[in-house]
């Protein structure tokens, strides 16, 4: 236990120094990491949102399916409902009786419509369908308006899949971005430590006579990178953090319509926040352990 | 204390640097390995230190089989075995005191063992007044008794010098070998010196093995070049 914990210090003391050694290759190194955070950051709150509206969206978006006025018995009704759930992006059907239908009606449009109870109603049976991927809900609806005995069918909100589908496009070329930005920066840590190493070869050297192992040798360099992929974090952290609070203000807490809610400050502060904190050290960390495996060549 | 048996080591250019070497070296003995630039010396210290791996035969090292070693389990095997090197392979920017205190800070020992083990050592290179000096400001003949310690903090049981004296004068090369003697003596470490110095070998008579090509062509306990 003591012995780890001076192991540990002897490692911060030497992370450090090399830093300070370095210093222009780390800034470098730590401003690639913090756009590419920053950029993370900002990915992760949209892809946050669009899963959450998308969520939103597919529990409430049904479509409503009327069938054929002359359809009223139960094995027309569920041969017609199980062949709608055979679809692919179909998640659940509803049946809504003709009674059902009218209760509805009612409740929409007034107690006028009560007069229709009983024998008079006229209106036909039908269904809530639900789907999966509420993007692709038109194409369903169609699929479901060829089947027989179908008489017509709805839904609402194009505005909202438009959005989303919107949403989905920014976090796709987003991803890209990070993607190429993240090898950006695991190449400047792996360059910087890899200085690090050319400058210590000497007492790499030494090191491996005096009977230090690879751990001993390479742990500090690896300590390194993920204090340069933490300092890189400090930033980006800061700017979501405050920025994503001064949005939220400013947006009044919503997009657009009360329906699409945003996060609160302090979920996005604390999820995306951490998860910035930790991409930063991760990356850090494979960076330098690619460099030390490569460049101290775990030899005898 | 060191077995070789039957050991051979050819390099991938094709070079045979060692050819079935036999040797048996004795606990606290003192042996001098002579032979031209090119007879396998260094890869003889190589296969010692774990370095290397002998494509035949066996080197044993206080009953430790050295090349079968795991990769992990070297570095703690080379903690009984001490290094000295001719170009001493000192660290600029640490004081002697420092880098004598490395080679026990690179094993995990705690800081107050470390400074009392230091001072020992110091004590008996004789170099306590320089402790806080840095490389640089030394003679090569202090810098040399400072690897010697930094060898010998780990209280290593067998003490490899590849030519310690290479890069002295004559008379700094007496203060080594002197110091290189007491060792020997006093903590009964085993000493294999690999060297050039004819002048010491013949002065201060020990077993004296010599290699030519990678095959030990005289192995005498008479001692001096003029045995051979």
């Amino acid at each position: 236990m003591m012995k780890g914990l001076r192991t540990f210090l002897y490692e911060l003391k030497y992370a450090f120094l090399q830093m300070k050694r370095h210093i222009m290759l780390c800034f470098s190194a730590i401003s690639a990491i913090g756009i590419t955070l920053l950029l993370i950051g900002s990915i992760l709150i949209i892809g946050l949102h669009v899963n959450y509206f998308s969520n939103d969206v597919q529990k409430d978006l049904s479509i409503h399916v009327i069938l054929n006025e002359d359809i009223d018995d139960e094995t027309a009704i569920s041969s017609i409902q199980s062949e709608i759930s055979k679809l692919k992006n179909v998640s659940k059907v509803e049946v809504s009786s003709k009674d059902d239908e009218l209760e509805l009606m009612i409740k929409e449009k007034g107690d006028a419509f009560k007069a229709y109870r009983g024998e008079t109603n006229p209106l036909s049976n039908a269904f809530f369908v639900y789907v999966k991927n509420a993007s692709s809900i038109r194409k369903t609806s169609v699929q479901i308006q060829k089947i027989d005995g179908v008489s017509s069918t709805a839904f609402g909100g194009d505005s909202v899949t438009s959005l989303v589908d919107m949403l989905n496009m920014i976090q796709k070329i987003g991803l890209g971005i990070v993607a190429l930005l993240t090898l950006l920066s695991l190449y400047l840590i792996y360059n910087a430590i890899r200085t690090t190493i050319d400058s210590r070869s000497d007492e790499i050297i030494i090191m491996r006579t005096v009977g230090a192992t690879n751990g001993f040798i390479s742990n500090p360099f690896i300590v390194e990178g993920i204090f340069i992929g933490l300092i890189g974090s400090i930033i980006p952290y800061l700017l979501v953090h405050f920025g994503y609070e001064k949005l939220y203000e400013s947006l009044d807490g919503k997009l657009f319509t009360p329906m699409f809610a945003l996060f609160k400050p302090s979920t996005i502060s604390f999820q995306v926040g951490l998860s910035i904190i930790l991409a930063g050290a991760l990356i850090g960390g494979f960076a330098s352990l690619f460099a030390v495996r490569k460049y101290l060549k775990m030899k005898r | 204390m060191i077995d070789l048996k039957d050991v051979s080591k050819a390099y991938p250019n094709g070079v045979h640097a060692l050819n079935h070497v036999n040797l048996h070296i004795d606990k606290g003995e003192f042996v001098y390995v002579i032979g031209a630039t090119g007879s396998g010396k260094s890869t003889l210290i190589k296969v010692l230190n774990g370095e290397e791996v002998p494509d035949e035969g066996a080197v044993i090292v206080d009953g430790i089989n050295v090349g079968a070693l795991k990769h992990r389990k070297v570095p703690y095997y080379r903690r009984n075995v001490g290094c000295v090197f001719q170009d001493y392979r000192l660290l600029p920017k640490l004081t002697v005191f420092e880098n004598i205190a490395f080679a026990l800070e690179v094993v995990g020992m705690p800081r107050k063992q470390i400074r009392k083990r230091v001072m020992e050592v110091l004590e008996l290179v004789d170099l306590k007044e320089k402790a806080r000096s840095y490389p640089d400001e030394l003679s090569g003949g202090q810098q040399q008794r400072v690897t010697i310690g930094r060898a010998i903090a780990n209280k290593p049981k067998v003490l490899i010098a590849d030519e310690p004296t290479g890069n002295l004068d004559p008379e700094k090369s007496l203060e080594i070998i002197s110091l290189l003697e007491k060792i020997n003596q006093k903590l009964d470490t085993t000493i294999m010196m690999v060297t050039h110095d004819k002048v010491l070998v013949d002065r201060f008579k020990k077993r004296t093995i010599m290699l030519d090509k990678g095959y030990v062509i005289h192995d005498s306990n008479k001692g001096g070049y003029k045995s051979l």
